[in-house]
C-alpha cells in the first residue's frame, strides 16, 4: 500500500542538508572575516562625540572639548603603560608632520603617574595639539573606550565617523581623513 | 632567547593584537628587568605565550603599568627599610604582589547590606566584560571590569535601577555589553527560531499521527500482535 | 630520531586509514571477501602507528627532548612528571594527536567487537571510521604537526599552561573526547545502512551499546571540564554557556536523544529515518564543536590555540564528512517511511515529544552560541549571548521534558490511556508535592521558581522509583533488565542533577570582602575567619598560601589553603580550596593585597549548597548508560535473540530506488 511514498521526492529531507550548508556558509564568512573577532563597533559612529572637560597634562590648564567644534580631528587614546602605542607613536608623528595634517588629540587614558605621560611624550615626541588627562578613566567609559590605542575620526560636525581599535597605520589615517572632510 | 617560530606556535590568532590595557601585559621587546629569584625578561615567553594568558584570563602583570622607574623606586624604598635576608625575603614578596593578580576578581564594594550586594552580584553577571570578552563583569580582574563595577556600584548608591545602569552602558559600549540581547528585529531569529522550530516539530508529529490513524484501519488487522517483553 | 619516527608512525597510519577507507569499501560492494576482509587488518594497523607515535610524544614530553618544537612550546624542565603526561594533550597538536588515537582505538574495540555482524555492514562500519581517521591523521600531518623540530633547540623549555596543570585537566580531555569521538560510531553505523539501502532496524541493535557508552563518556567528560572550572578558576561556577562549554553539550543533548530514538527504533521499527539523521547528528556536532574550538571564530574562555588556515581545514572537512552524509540522507534514508499503528498516547509518541524537546534545546544551545556569528557575517551588529538568554530560554524545553519523564516509562508501547497512566503515577506526584512542601518548610527563603523546580526534580525522582517499585509489586515479571536499570539510574541522575542546579542557583551565597589576619566572614552557615597569608614554593611556582579557619558556628571544621600562584615562566594563578561536602561547600579563594603593608587582602568566600548533587547526577546518568549498554539482548547475535513471531522483511528495493518498508512491518520486531 502506498507505493507513492517510494516515488515521491520528500522535499523535507533535504532541509537538514541546507540548514548544514547555510552554517558551513556562515562558519566561512566568520572564517575569512577580515575584523578581528574581538572588536566591538563604536555606538557613536555617526553620533556625536561626548563632550568632557578635564586638564591638559601639558600645560595643566582646563581642556573643553566643546572648543574643538568647527574642525575635523583625530582623538586618540593611549597611556605610557601601553606598549602598543608606543609601537603606534612613530606614526602619529609620522601624519603630524605632514602638510595638511588634521589635529590629533591625544587622550592620556589611566595614566598612574601624569610625569610618566608627560616623560613618554618627551622621549616619543608630541604629535597631538591638546593632551586632555584621564585618570580614573571615566572619559573613557564615557566614550566607551575598552583598551588602548583606540582611535576616533571626528568630522567638524562633532560626528564620530569612524573609530579604530588598535594601533593605527598611515594608509588607514590618511583614507579616513579623506572621508572625513567628504563628510562635510 | 627567542623560541624559533613562535609565530606559528599553537596560540591564538589574535596574537597578532598585543595587550591594550594598563594591567593586561607588556610588550615582548621592551619592558623586562630583573629581581632576585625571578629572572623576569618577557622575551623569554614572547607575546603569543601573553596573549593566550590573556585570553584565558589569566595573565594580568600589575607591573606592565609601571615604568622601570617606578620600580625601582619602589624597590630602593623597601631596601632602605629593611636588611639581609629580611630585605630579600621583602623583595621576594614585593615581586609576589607585583605579579600578583588572578583570574578573577575580588573587589570588596562597601555594600550597605545583603540584599543591595545580592542585587550588584546578579547585575554584574549580566553584563560583559569588553576587555577579556569572556568573562562578564562580576568575574573579570581587567581593568576596565574594575572600574565598571565601581561605577555600576555607584550608580545603584545613586538610585538607578538595573535598567537605567544597562541603558548608561549600551548607550556607551553598544548592546555588545549585555549578556542578554535585547529583543529587536536583528534579534529576532534567536528568539524566534527555537520556538519556531519547535512547533513546526511537533506539527509535523501531529499530522503524521492523524495520517497514520486513518491507515491503522488496513494495517490493525494483520499485524498486531503484543510485544513480548513489554518495556 | 624518537620524533621522527612518530613521524613516520602517523605517515604509515595514515597510508592505513586510506587503505582502509576504500578496499574494504570496494569488497562490500563486489561482494568480495578478501577486500572485505582488510577492514580488520587496516584497523589494527592504524591503532598500532597512532598507539606508537603517542608514546613517542609522551616519552619526548617525558624525556624533555626541547629539540621538538611542541614539547618546548608546552612544558619545561621544572613541570612535574604528571603533568608531563597531561602537557601531551595541552595544547593543539598534542590533542588532536589524542583525538586520533581514540578514533582508533574506538575503531578496533569495534573491529574486535563485531564478529557477530554481517560481513557487508562491518567492512563498511569500519571503511567510514578509516575515512573519518584518515580526515583527522591529515590535518595532524599537514597542518599541526606535533613532531616538528626546533632548530636550535629550547634549552629549558616554555610552559604548560598553569591552568592545564591540575589533576582534573589530566583525565577531563581524554572522556570528552571518548565521548565525541565515540559518537562515531552511530555515525559510522548511518552512513554504512545508508549506502547498503538497507535501512532496517537490525544496524540500530548493534549500534545501542556503542552509542550509549560513548554518551557516558561524554556526560563524564562533561562533567569533569565543569567540575574543574568549579574549583579551578576561583568564579565558583559550575557551568557558563561558554561557547566551547556549548560545543560539548550539544553533542551531549542529540546523543541523549539519539539514545531514546534508537530504543524505539530497536524496538519497534519505527523512527528509522528519525534515528538515521540523529546519528549523523550528534557526530557532525562533535566536528562542529572542534571546530569553533580550533579555528578561532569565537572568543572562549577554553579556546584553543586557533588559525584561520586550520578552521578552514576543519571546515572543509565536516562539510565532506557531514554533509556527504546529510545528502545521502536525503537521498535515502528519509525514503524509508515506517508507518507506525501507533495511537497518539503511546510510547512511541511519548518518546518522539522527548525527542523534539531535546532537539528544540540543542537548536536553542546552537543558535544562542552561532547568533554572534550570524550576526557578524551579515551585518546585523555586535551581540553577546550568555548565561541570561541561555537560562531562560533553556527552561523553556527542559521543564516540560522532565515533567514527561515519569511518564514515558510508565506509558505502554502502541496505545495507552493517559488517565491509566496519571492514576499509577499518582502515589508519585503525591510524594513529590510532599518532598517539595518540606523543603520550602526547611528553606522558607526558597523563590517560588525555586520551589516548583524542585518539585519537578522529585516528580521525576518519586516517578522513576514508582516504575522500579512498581515493576517488581504489580507486574508479575519479578526482574529488571539491565536497560531498565540503567533507565531508572540515568532517569534519578536527571533529577538528581535538577535539584542540584536549583538549590546551588538560588541559596549559593557570594562574599567579596577584605580581610586582615585574625577578621571573619560569613557565608551561609558557616565563618570563615582568615588567620595569615603565607609564602610557599612550589616544584615551578612561587605561591602567596592562605590560612583560613572554616566555622560552622562555634565548631572549628578544618582550615582551608587558596593560593595564588606566580609560575616561573610568569603566568599567574589562582588556586580556590574549598571543603565538599553533600549538603554544601564551603569555598575561599584570595584575591590580590588591597594595601601596601600586604597586611589586607580580597577574600572572595562562597556558601554552595548542595552543588555535588549537579556532578552526582551525571554519575549517575553516565553510569545508566554503560547499565543500559551492558543488556544482554543488545550483545547477542541476531538470530537468537529477540523472539520475532516472523523475520524481519527484507525492505524492498525498487530497481535501485530507495526502500519503502510497509505499515505491515512495524509492528514486529
Amino acid at each position: 500500500m502506498n507505493a507513492r511514498d517510494a516515488k515521491t521526492i520528500r522535499w523535507w529531507a533535504i532541509l537538514p542538508f541546507l540548514l548544514f550548508a547555510y552554517l558551513c556558509v556562515i562558519l566561512y564568512l566568520n572564517l575569512k572575516s577580515e575584523n578581528d573577532p574581538k572588536s566591538v563597533p563604536s555606538p557613536f559612529l555617526g553620533k556625536p562625540i561626548p563632550t568632557f572637560v578635564t586638564t591638559d597634562l601639558l600645560t595643566g590648564s582646563a581642556f573643553d572639548s566643546a572648543s574643538l567644534k568647527g574642525q575635523p580631528y583625530i582623538l586618540n587614546v593611549w597611556g605610557s603603560w601601553c606598549p602598543e602605542c608606543a609601537r603606534e607613536h612613530p606614526i602619529l608623528n609620522q601624519y603630524a608632520a605632514t602638510a595638511n595634517a588634521i589635529a590629533i588629540i591625544g587622550l592620556d587614558h589611566k595614566e598612574v603617574d601624569p610625569n610618566d605621560g608627560k616623560a613618554w611624550l618627551e622621549r616619543l615626541g608630541n604629535p597631538y595639539r591638546f593632551v586632555p588627562v584621564d585618570p580614573d578613566g571615566r572619559i573613557g567609559i564615557d566614550l566607551g573606550v575598552y583598551g588602548a590605542p583606540e582611535s576616533y575620526f571626528v568630522d567638524a560636525a562633532g560626528i564620530v565617523r569612524y573609530k579604530h581599535i588598535g594601533a593605527l597605520s598611515l594608509k588607514i589615517i590618511n583614507e579616513k581623513v579623506v572621508e572625513l572632510s567628504r563628510a562635510n | 632567547m627567542r623560541i624559533k617560530h613562535l609565530a606559528s606556535a599553537p596560540v591564538d590568532s589574535t596574537d597578532l593584537n598585543p595587550p591594550r590595557h594598563p594591567r593586561e601585559g607588556g610588550d615582548p621587546g621592551t619592558v623586562g628587568f630583573a629581581l632576585p629569584r625571578y629572572q623576569f625578561t618577557y622575551q623569554q615567553f614572547g607575546a603569543p605565550i601573553v596573549r593566550q594568558a590573556i585570553t584565558q584570563g589569566t595573565w594580568i602583570p600589575a607591573f606592565a603599568g609601571m615604568t622601570n622607574g617606578n620600580l625601582q623606586a619602589l624597590t630602593t624604598n623597601f631596601a632602605g627599610m629593611t636588611s639581609g635576608k629580611l630585605r630579600a625575603l621583602t623583595l621576594l614578596v614585593l615581586a609576589l604582589t607585583l605579579f600578583t593578580s588572578s583570574s578573577f576578581a575580588v573587589d570588596p564594594l562597601p555594600f550597605e547590606n545583603r540584599a543591595e550586594e545580592v542585587r550588584f552580584q546578579k547585575l554584574a553577571a549580566e553584563l560583559r566584560c569588553l576587555q577579556c570578552q569572556n568573562q562578564n563583569l562580576a568575574d573579570s580582574d581587567s581593568a576596565l571590569a574594575k572600574d565598571l563595577r565601581k561605577l555600576v556600584f555607584e550608580q545603584m548608591q545613586s538610585g538607578k535601577t538595573d535598567a537605567d545602569i544597562k541603558t548608561f552602558l549600551i548607550a556607551r559600549y553598544g548592546d555588545f555589553v549585555i549578556y542578554d540581547p535585547p529583543v529587536n528585529a536583528q534579534t529576532a531569529p534567536l528568539w524566534i527560531a527555537p520556538i519556531l522550530g519547535f512547533a513546526v516539530l511537533i506539527g509535523a508529529l501531529i499530522y503524521r499521527a492523524r495520517r497514520n490513524k486513518t491507515l491503522n484501519i488496513i494495517s490493525d488487522k494483520n499485524t498486531h500482535k503484543p510485544h513480548q517483553e513489554d518495556w | 630520531m624518537m620524533p621522527e619516527l612518530g613521524q613516520v608512525c602517523l605517515l604509515l597510519a595514515l597510508l592505513l586509514a586510506g587503505i582502509t577507507a576504500v578496499v574494504p569499501m570496494i569488497g562490500s560492494y563486489t561482494e568480495n571477501r578478501r577486500m572485505m576482509q582488510v577492514a580488520s587488518f587496516g584497523t589494527s594497523g592504524q591503532f598500532v602507528f597512532v598507539a606508537f607515535a603517542f608514546v613517542l610524544l609522551t616519552y619526548a614530553f617525558l624525556m624533555q627532548d626541547f629539540s621538538v618544537l611542541y614539547v618546548a612550546n608546552h612544558s619545561n624542565s621544572e613541570l612535574p612528571v604528571p603533568y608531563r603526561f597531561s602537557a601531551v594533550w595541552g595544547a593543539h597538536e598534542g590533542s588532536l594527536l589524542m583525538w586520533v588515537f581514540v578514533q582508533v582505538i574506538w575503531a578496533l574495540a569495534l573491529s574486535l567487537f563485531s564478529a557477530s555482524l554481517p560481513e557487508k555492514l562491518r567492512a563498511r562500519v569500519l571503511s567510514v571510521m578509516s575515512i573519518i581517521a584518515f580526515g583527522f591523521l591529515s590535518f595532524l600531518i599537514f597542518s599541526s604537526n606535533p613532531f616538528e623540530r626546533m632548530v636550535p633547540p629550547s634549552p629549558d623549555g616554555n610552559d604548560l599552561n598553569p591552568l592545564l596543570q591540575d589533576p582534573g585537566l589530566i583525565i577531563h580531555p581524554p572522556m570528552l573526547y571518548m565521548g565525541y569521538v565515540g559518537m562515531s560510531i552511530p555515525f559510522a553505523f548511518a552512513v554504512a545502512a545508508l549506502l547498503e539501502n538497507r535501512i532496517d532496524q537490525s544496524w540500530v541493535r548493534y549500534c545501542r551499546p556503542w552509542t550509549n557508552i560513548a554518551w557516558a563518556f561524554l556526560t563524564i567528560g562533561i562533567a569533569l571540564g565543569s567540575w574543574w572550572a568549579y574549583y579551578e578558576l576561583g568564579w565558583g561556577g559550575w557551568w557558563f554557556w561558554d561557547p566551547v562549554e556549548n560545543a560539548s553539550f550539544m553533542p551531549w543533548i542529540v546523543g541523549a536523544a539519539l539514545i531514546h530514538s534508537q530504543a524505539v527504533t530497536e524496538k519497534r521499527g519505527t523512527f528509522r529515518g528519525w534515528t538515521l539523521l540523529l546519528s549523523i547528528s550528534v557526530f557532525s556536532l562533535s566536528l562542529l564543536g572542534t571546530f569553533l574550538v580550533r579555528s578561532g571564530v569565537i572568543t572562549s574562555v577554553h579556546a584553543f590555540a586557533s588559525d584561520p588556515e586550520r578552521g578552514l581545514f576543519m571546515l572543509i572537512f565536516s562539510g565532506i564528512v557531514t554533509g556527504g552524509a546529510l545528502l545521502l540522507f536525503a537521498l535515502r534514508g528519509a525514503r524509508v517511511r515506517v508507518l507506525s499503528p501507533a495511537a497518539l498516547m503511546s510510547r512511541e509518541t511519548l518518546l518522539l515529544v522527548n525527542n523534539i524537546l531535546l532537539i528544540s534545546a540543542c537548536a536553542l544551545v546552537l543558535i544562542g552560541t552561532l547568533f554572534p556569528l550570524i550576526a557578524e557575517a551579515t551585518n546585523l551588529g555586535k551581540y553577546s549571548v550568555g548565561a541570561p538568554w541561555f537560562g531562560k530560554m533553556f527552561a523553556l524545553f527542559t521543564i516540560p521534558l522532565l515533567l514527561l519523564v515519569p511518564l514515558g516509562a510508565f506509558c505502554k508501547w502502541n496505545q495507552d490511556s493517559l488517565s491509566r497512566i496519571m492514576i499509577q503515577l499518582l502515589p508519585a506526584a503525591s510524594v513529590a508535592v510532599f518532598a517539595a512542601g518540606i523543603a520550602w518548610l526547611m528553606a522558607r527563603e526558597l523563590p517560588i521558581k525555586a520551589v516548583l523546580g524542585l518539585l519537578v526534580a522529585f516528580w521525576v525522582m518519586a516517578g522513576t522509583f514508582a516504575f522500579l517499585w512498581r515493576r517488581w509489586k504489580v507486574t508479575s515479571a519479578k526482574r529488571y533488565t539491565l536497560e531498565m536499570l540503567g533507565m531508572a539510574s540515568a532517569h534519578l541522575g536527571l533529577g538528581l542533577w535538577l535539584a542540584g542546579v536549583v538549590l546551588v542557583e538560588s541559596l549559593s551565597v557570594e562574599r567579596d570582602v577584605r580581610l586582615t589576619p585574625g577578621e571573619q566572614v560569613e557565608v551561609g552557615p558557616y565563618t570563615v575567619k582568615m588567620l595569615s597569608v603565607e609564602h610557599k614554593s612550589g616544584p615551578n611556582f612561587e605561591a602567596d598560601y592562605g590560612r583560613f579557619q572554616i566555622y560552622r558556628g562555634a565548631e572549628l571544621i578544618t582550615e582551608l589553603n587558596p593560593e595564588k600562584r606566580a609560575y616561573r615562566r610568569g603566568q599567574v594563578m589562582t588556586e580556590a580550596d574549598l571543603r565538599p561536602h553533600i549538603f554544601g561547600d564551603v569555598y575561599v579563594a584570595l584575591g590580590e593585597p588591597l594595601d601596601s603593608t600586604g597586611n589586607a587582602w580580597g577574600v572572595r568566600a562562597y556558601h554552595k549548597p548542595f552543588i555535588r548533587f549537579i556532578w552526582l547526577g551525571a554519575i549517575f546518568m553516565a553510569f545508566g548508560g554503560v547499565l543500559a549498554a551492558a543488556e544482554r539482548r543488545l550483545r547477542a547475535p541476531v538470530s537468537n535473540t529477540v523472539k520475532q513471531p516472523e523475520p524481519e522483511p527484507k525492505p524492498e528495493v525498487l530497481s535501485g530506488k530507495p526502500a519503502l518498508i510497509s505499515a505491515n512491518s512495524a509492528g514486529n520486531a
